[in-house]
């Protein structure tokens, strides 16, 4: 559907554009010849974009619907840990300090720059339960019994100290984790975060066009991937209304307030989702906290910018707050 | 002697203290438009009454100076400082494109029929964020940078640059400076390396943010290491930035300084930030001198304690003035680059008409 839904919308915008040209050659004859190229040129960009996007589309929804056991890709071993009476899935690649990593309302994905960061450290991708294949979950009350629950199935696995990740939804998750265990954390990164936002309607998608276009401003980034069923995107979605709370949730913002842990936050320039305008309420609530401006990056930062948001996300994890000064060297010939 | 007048252009407002960047939720655009018209007022006045040289610096980030960008201060003050000369203290070349530098400085040369004085920095360790750039290699960027700058001055057909740091496929300015072949040109030089390396440019020498023992120690330094080759400074290559006040009476002088002091002071511009400072230094920006160079910047104290650390000219014309001479006997500077309290209105223009009009035309036969 999807697929035919952009190709329609390509050839609409093509031929819109043909007739823009056709029409200024008509008007205005003299002009004729410079204004059929110029249309011609406009008539090739949106083709262009329409490709881009038919190309984008493809990639998800020509793969077959999710398969029960899903593959977490490059390089990552999918694994399960008992944590709180729930088996939580999680997949993992990487040698070295550990970064856990967890994801937003769509749901668990190995992203390109889980696997640039993989190179560095031991990536630790949970999948919070109740998201993907694994049963509805309807015993985390709140927000902050869920993120108990995540706390607890870091420490199944041995891990003691370690950087921690959230996108989106699961910035706010990561959010309430921090506050209730910081001395377990080395950073915290908060990736297009859904923690703190301004109190105004959310921005709906209601194709996986308009989805595509909201998340994503590089579509031609996107890796293939199957297409989650619509049982749990509906599944996920219900979990995810249920639980994360107010725009400004005060008992959350009252405790980081006083939460210590170095804290990097990532925006998205063009994030439609979770725009950065709500940056710099993150720097003034949480002590210790920078915030970054990834350029031409909409809401899927991390699939957008893969490369920018890896560099200055282990930059933060090996320095903290010293990343403010460049250990780049500016030598261009010795 | 020399006469110079610095402003900061000091924001003169409230602003969140100890930190660096220094965040703007206090910002107001009408009070720092009054800084810079009062700053405009006060060079204007220094002009007028005898100063040698007016001084602007490039800062970044915080409050305690609205001139990142120096030149454009300096542009500014081509039309309001019609005598005296115009000191670029400095630029900050390292974290610069040094070709816009020449280029900026040529206008300014131009514009000012030749009164520039061509101030060429490091900046300060902290700086080094504001465009992002490595502190390891402050020292070899500033050399490669002035040198490029010198040819862009000099060279007159189109020249390409292969450097360490900088590349070039094509350079001819316009304009070029009055001064002939360049305008005189002076750096920091309160650490050792510093000192060495301007003796052996034969370049001036500046000092900011220290104590008169301290300058006093390094302008020595440098004039050993200038006899080293082959040439002694002329004093007025000596320039040296320290605070003053000067009043009718001595009790004035200190009454009205220790009212400013209770202000916002927007201090501490390169130590504000702690984590950004260690790593600095841990980069050997400070060079071979590191524990001193701390030690310097991070110095503090009361009024009292700064006088006697030789931080601070203050008292009435008598005092201030027998308090220059000794910093002369001491340091050997033949330029001293009076930083005033600017917030202090009439009191501010008073001190500034007793420097010029009182001080230095004495400073003139010593």
């Amino acid at each position: 559907m999807a697929r035919k839904a952009s190709k329609k919308t390509a050839k609409k915008a093509t031929k819109k554009s043909a007739k823009v040209a056709k029409k200024s050659v008509k008007k205005a004859p003299k002009k004729a010849v410079k204004k059929a190229s110029k249309a011609a040129k406009a008539v090739k960009a949106v083709k262009k974009v329409a490709k881009k996007v038919v190309k984008a589309a493809k990639k998800i929804v020509t793969k077959k619907p999710a398969a029960k056991k899903v593959s977490a890709g490059g390089g990552f071993k999918d694994k399960s840990v008992k944590a709180d009476g729930f088996t939580i899935r999680y997949a993992e690649a990487g040698k070295g300090a550990v970064l856990v990593s967890i994801h937003g309302a769509g749901g668990m994905r190995i992203s390109p720059a889980h696997e640039l960061l993989a190179k560095t450290y031991r990536v630790v991708v949970f999948e919070v339960p109740g998201f993907g294949t694994s049963p509805a979950n309807e015993r985390s009350a709140t927000m902050p019994d869920l993120a108990a629950t995540m706390n607890k199935a870091i420490a199944a696995l041995g891990i003691k100290k370690f950087s921690l990740m959230g996108n989106s939804f699961g910035a706010k998750l990561v959010s309430w984790m921090a506050v209730q265990a910081p001395e377990t954390l080395q950073s915290l990164l908060l990736i297009a975060p859904a923690a703190i936002r301004h109190d105004r309607p959310r921005v709906v998608a209601n194709s996986l066009e308009e989805e595509l276009k909201l998340f994503h401003a590089h579509p031609e980034r996107i890796a293939p991937r199957p297409a989650p069923s619509r049982a749990i995107l509906d599944k996920q979605q219900a979990l995810v209304r249920r639980l994360i709370g107010p725009a400004r949730d005060a008992a959350l913002e009252g405790k980081l307030k006083e939460m210590p842990v170095p804290t990097l936050a990532l925006f998205g320039t063009v994030d439609r989702v979770t725009p950065s305008d709500a940056a710099y309420l993150y720097r003034e609530i949480i002590p210790n906290c920078h915030i970054g401006m990834v350029y031409d990056a909409a809401h899927a930062i991390d699939v957008d910018r893969p490369e920018a948001v890896s560099e200055i996300v282990a930059d933060f994890i090996e320095r903290q707050e010293k990343f403010l000064v460049t250990g780049q060297s500016g030598v261009i010939h010795p | 002697m020399k006469a110079a007048l610095f402003c900061t252009s000091r924001y003169m407002g409230p602003a969140k203290e100890g930190v660096w960047p220094v965040p703007t939720n206090d910002y107001e655009t009408a009070i720092a438009e009054h800084s810079y018209k009062t700053t405009l007022d006060q060079f204007r006045l220094a002009d007028e009454v005898g100063f040698d040289w007016v001084t602007v610096a490039e800062h970044h980030f915080a409050p305690f100076s609205l001139t990142p960008n120096p030149m454009v201060f300096a542009g500014a003050l081509t039309q309001v400082v019609k005598r005296a000369k115009i000191a670029l203290l400095g630029a900050s070349i390292p974290i610069l494109n040094p070709i816009r530098v020449a280029e900026e400085m040529a206008m300014l040369d131009t514009l000012t029929g030749g009164r520039i004085i061509a101030g060429m920095l490091r900046g300060t360790g902290n700086e080094y964020v504001t465009y992002n750039l490595n502190p390891a290699e402050s020292r070899a960027r500033f050399e490669e940078a002035l040198e490029l700058i010198r040819y862009a001055w000099t060279q007159r057909q189109p020249f390409a640059w292969q450097g360490r740091f900088f590349q070039y496929r094509s350079i001819c300015i316009w304009p070029r400076p009055v001064q002939d072949p360049m305008p005189p040109i002076y750096m920091s030089a309160s650490s050792p390396e510093s000192g060495e390396f301007a003796a052996r440019n034969k370049l001036g020498i500046g000092f900011a943010f220290t104590s008169s023992p301290q300058a006093a120690g390094a302008a020595e330094h440098y004039r050993q290491q200038a006899r080293v080759n082959g040439w002694d400074p002329h004093p007025d290559q000596i320039i040296f930035r320290i605070a003053v006040h000067v009043a009718d009476t001595d009790e004035q002088a200190h009454e009205d300084l220790e009212e400013a002091a209770r202000g916002p002071r927007h201090l501490g511009v390169s130590t504000a930030n702690r984590a950004v400072e260690s790593v600095v230094a841990d980069t050997g920006y400070y060079g071979r001198d590191r524990e001193a160079q701390r030690g310097r910047l991070f110095a503090r104290g009361d009024l009292r304690q700064r006088v006697a650390q030789g931080q601070i000219l203050i008292g009435s014309v008598e005092s201030v003035w027998q308090q220059i001479v000794e910093l002369k006997k001491l340091v050997g500077c033949g330029v001293v680059d009076f930083t005033l309290a600017t917030q202090l209105g009439e009191r501010t223009s008073h001190a500034i008409e007793l420097l010029g009009e009182k001080i230095a035309p004495r400073m003139k036969e010593i």
